[in-house]
C-alpha cells in the first residue's frame, strides 16, 4: 500500500519569501525591501538558508564586477519543488477563504 | 637571483587603472581588484593596503615589491577625492565568523547579510553620502548581532571553541 504524499510543510515567512520571489531570481535584500517589512534584515537568510536545505529555493552565486568591492551576492530563485508547494497553498488558501465567505 | 629578477620585471609590468569607486591593478598575469574605496581615513593606507593582495600572491617577492610599488605610486590618492584608501566593512567580522560557524551557515547567512551591507555601504560612500554609509555600517553590525542571536546555540558552540 503506497503513502499518500503529504504538503511540506511551510511556514509564513516561506510562503512570502515564495511568493516574493515568484519566477524571477532576487536578492535577499530586495525581498526583504518589497515585504513592506514582513521579512527582516535579522533572519531573511536564515530562513532561505533552511529553504535551500528544504529544496523550495536554489541560489547562485552572482557574477561579480570585478571593479566593485566586497563579497559576491546571491541571487535566489524557487525550485519547480517550490512554486508546486506555493501553488498547493495558494490553492488550499483560496479553498478556506471560499469557504469563509460561505459560512462553511 | 632568477626569481627576483623574474619578480622585478614583472613588477614594472604592474598598471594601476582607477575605477569611480575601486583600483584595478594589472599585474601581466593576473588582474587585482583592489577591494578597497576612494574614501576618507589617508592614515590607514599602509594597513589597508595588505590583505587583499597578500591572499591573491603567494610570492612574497612579488608581494613585497607590489606593495613597494603602490607605496611610491602617485596614485595612492584618488583622483577625484584625493582621499586614502578604505576597505568596505565587515572583512574582520566575517573571518571571525568563519571562525565561529560552519562553513556553509558562515558563507550563506552571514556572509550574505555583510555582502548586503557592503551593497549599501558602497553606493552610499560612491554618492559621497558619508552619514549614510555610517548608519549602513551600524544597521549591519546589529543585523550581524539579531542573525547571531537566531543562531544561539552554534554561536555559543563557536564561543565556546573559540575561548577554548
Amino acid at each position: 500500500m503506497s503513502k499518500e504524499p503529504e504538503l511540506p510543510r511551510v511556514g509564513k515567512k516561506e510562503l512570502l519569501i515564495l511568493d516574493g520571489l515568484g519566477s524571477i531570481e532576487k536578492y535577499g535584500l530586495e525581498l526583504v525591501r518589497e515585504s513592506a517589512k514582513q521579512l527582516k534584515r535579522g533572519t531573511i537568510y536564515v530562513t532561505l538558508q533552511r529553504m535551500e536545505d528544504k529544496g523550495l529555493v536554489e541560489s547562485r552565486v552572482e557574477e561579480k564586477d570585478p571593479t566593485r568591492p566586497g563579497i559576491p551576492r546571491r541571487l535566489y530563485r524557487v525550485t519547480g519543488h517550490g512554486a508546486m508547494v506555493r501553488n498547493a497553498y495558494q490553492a488550499a488558501e483560496a479553498v478556506m477563504h471560499g469557504a469563509e465567505v460561505q459560512g462553511i | 637571483m632568477k626569481l627576483f629578477d623574474k619578480c622585478k620585471r614583472r613588477a614594472k609590468e604592474y598598471t594601476i587603472k582607477w575605477e569611480k569607486d575601486s583600483v584595478i591593478i594589472h599585474t601581466g598575469v593576473t588582474i587585482i581588484a583592489f577591494d578597497c574605496l576612494g574614501v576618507g581615513d589617508p592614515g590607514g593606507l599602509e594597513k589597508l593596503l595588505q590583505q587583499p593582495i597578500k591572499r591573491r600572491i603567494k610570492n612574497p617577492i612579488e608581494y613585497s615589491l607590489l606593495v613597494h610599488e603602490l607605496r611610491k605610486s602617485s596614485l595612492r590618492r584618488h583622483p577625484t577625492t584625493q582621499k586614502g584608501l578604505i576597505r568596505p566593512p565587515g572583512m574582520k567580522m566575517r573571518e571571525i565568523l568563519y571562525f565561529i560557524y560552519p562553513k556553509k551557515t558562515a558563507e550563506r547567512v552571514f556572509g550574505q547579510t555583510i555582502a548586503d551591507m557592503q551593497e549599501e555601504w558602497t553606493k552610499a560612500m560612491v554618492a559621497n553620502r558619508t552619514v549614510l554609509a555610517r548608519w549602513v555600517h551600524i544597521r549591519g553590525g546589529s543585523t550581524i548581532v539579531i542573525t547571531m542571536a537566531v543562531h544561539a546555540g552554534t554561536t555559543l558552540g563557536g564561543i565556546f571553541k573559540l575561548v577554548k
